[in-house]
């Protein structure tokens, strides 16, 4: 499957097709964030958006469930300019908005390239949901999943397709599993079981534990889906 | 016989464009019963249907009649120049008939979003125009009306048969929102849309053709007075929905 084709033999254009992430048309390179409510999603966008800032050109967008609280923590937060955040109401069905029908999502980032560029990055943050909600091709390059062992140590073992095919697993608030009686042990070993050799990584992002790691993934990740950066 | 995989038939346009897992964005979208369920003017299946029944008997016929005038227009073989410009007018008509202003920009944006879909679908058809951007026609940035009717004439659909599309979203949408909001019965209230789509499919087909002949034998471009047949039929309720709707803080839904 192409992503890109040509039209006129000067027009490289973007197809909402699904198919391999190939991240090599004239746009922001996208990643997706999703996981379940309270995971920690919007501190990891604010983190990541702190540590990679420097060196991209970054965008958000947010798929709040009822209200723009999320795009409204991370304008608060400053972590980027307020026109560079963007929100997508999504009728009751987050899920849906990601995976099934994702064209406001794609509306909201191709608005978001103009500001952002083609060399820089646009994070689409999924509202909250539950274990079966993925991202589709269509929308996103690569995602990361975010699960918190205040959740549960059971989670990661319940698997669906948000644990088992993501391209990045991150295990949050690991710093909380005494309190909560969770073991980030088992999690990870029971994650790692289900991934076939695809990355988990352990953060605690509040306190900033890991978040340089789940960057040099995100940067990791762009190097290798897009070879020549100049295009 | 086996039939060549690559044709098209209008039942297939018409089942894809009216289902409810077609990738237009329709499920983020009330047409303004959100707002009537938090008025309370919607509490049940009997007083959605009520609101459905608002906009089928009302602002369909006007929305046929856009999109039946959006058909004649998009059919293929006219020259483009003359198709802007007919499509300019008949984008201001709709707008002329959209009292609200939210309601003129979540038209805009389903738009966009069918046009998209609809693109990524048949790229073929639309004059292998990328999803996303702007077509030959000039479509992105129009009505949703005008879209569907263009649209749908490139993809071998009948005018009338474009209207009913119209008339099956406009009940379609604020039934199928009222089931998640409400938490209805969603066998009733697929037994709501059945009725209320065939109640008012000959109202809205006879609404289609009228424009269809009109435009036919009147022309559709140069002044705006030369639309200005088109219903002025439309649903207050729905309009002034969408107006407090977009103003609002909290919502799930984006009209």
């Amino acid at each position: 499957l192409h992503r890109d084709v040509v039209v006129d033999g000067d027009m490289t254009v973007g197809i909402t097709g699904g198919g391999p992430p190939t991240g090599t048309g004239r746009r922001a390179y996208r990643v997706g964030i999703g996981g379940p409510v309270g995971s920690g999603k919007t501190a990891l966008v604010a983190a990541l958006c702190a540590e990679l800032g420097a060196e991209f050109s970054l965008g958000v967008v947010t798929n709040d469930i009822y209200t723009t609280e999320d795009a409204d923590t991370l304008r608060r937060l400053g972590v980027l300019a307020p026109e560079r955040i963007k929100a997508v109401r999504t009728g009751c069905c987050p899920h849906t908005a990601i995976r099934d029908d994702i064209g406001a999502n794609l509306e909201a980032v191709e608005e978001l390239d103009e500001l952002v560029g083609s060399e820089g990055i646009v994070l689409v943050e999924s509202g909250g949901d539950n274990l079966t909600a993925t991202f589709s091709y269509g929308l996103i390059d690569r995602q990361i999943f975010v699960l918190d062992v205040a959740g549960g140590d059971k989670v990661a073992r319940k698997g669906g397709p948000g644990v088992t095919r993501s391209d990045l697993l991150v295990v949050n608030k690991v710093d909380l599993a005494p309190l909560v009686g969770a073991s980030v042990e088992l999690m990870l070993t029971d994650s790692a079981a289900v991934r076939d050799g695809r990355p988990v990584i352990a953060t605690a992002v509040r306190s900033g534990d890991g978040v340089k790691t789940v960057a040099e993934w995100v940067v990791a990740m762009r190097h290798a889906d897009r070879p020549s950066p100049d295009h | 016989m086996p039939q060549d995989p690559m044709v098209v038939t209008d039942a297939t346009v018409m089942m894809l464009l009216t289902d409810g897992r077609f990738p237009s964005g329709g499920h983020a979208y009330s047409a303004g019963i959100e707002q009537a369920v938090t008025w309370g003017d919607v509490n049940d299946l009997r007083t959605a249907e009520a609101f459905a029944s608002g906009r089928a008997s009302t602002a369909a016929i006007m929305a046929a009649q856009v999109v039946a005038v959006a058909h004649g227009i998009g059919t293929e073989g006219r020259p483009m120049s003359s198709v802007r410009r007919e499509l300019d007018r008949l984008d201001e008509e709709t707008d002329a008939r959209t009292a609200s202003g939210a309601a003129r920009e979540i038209s805009r944006q389903q738009g966009r979003r069918w046009l998209r879909a609809a693109q990524g679908t048949w790229p073929d058809r639309l004059s292998g125009q990328e999803a996303g951007s702007d077509a030959a026609f000039g479509l992105l940035g129009r009505n949703g009306w005008v879209v569907i009717g263009a649209a749908s004439a490139l993809l071998g659909l009948s005018g009338e048969d474009a209207a009913r599309v119209a008339l099956y979203e406009l009940v379609g949408t604020p039934v199928w929102a009222a089931v998640r909001l409400l938490g209805l019965d969603p066998m009733k209230a697929a037994a709501v849309v059945a009725r209320l789509v065939t109640g008012f499919e000959l109202d809205v087909r006879r609404a289609a053709r009228e424009a269809q002949r009109i435009s036919g034998s009147v022309g559709t471009g140069g002044t705006p007075s030369d639309l200005s047949w088109i219903s002025w039929s439309t649903a207050p309720l729905s309009d002034l929905a969408s107006e407090a709707h977009l103003r609002r803080e909290e919502r799930l839904f984006a009209s």
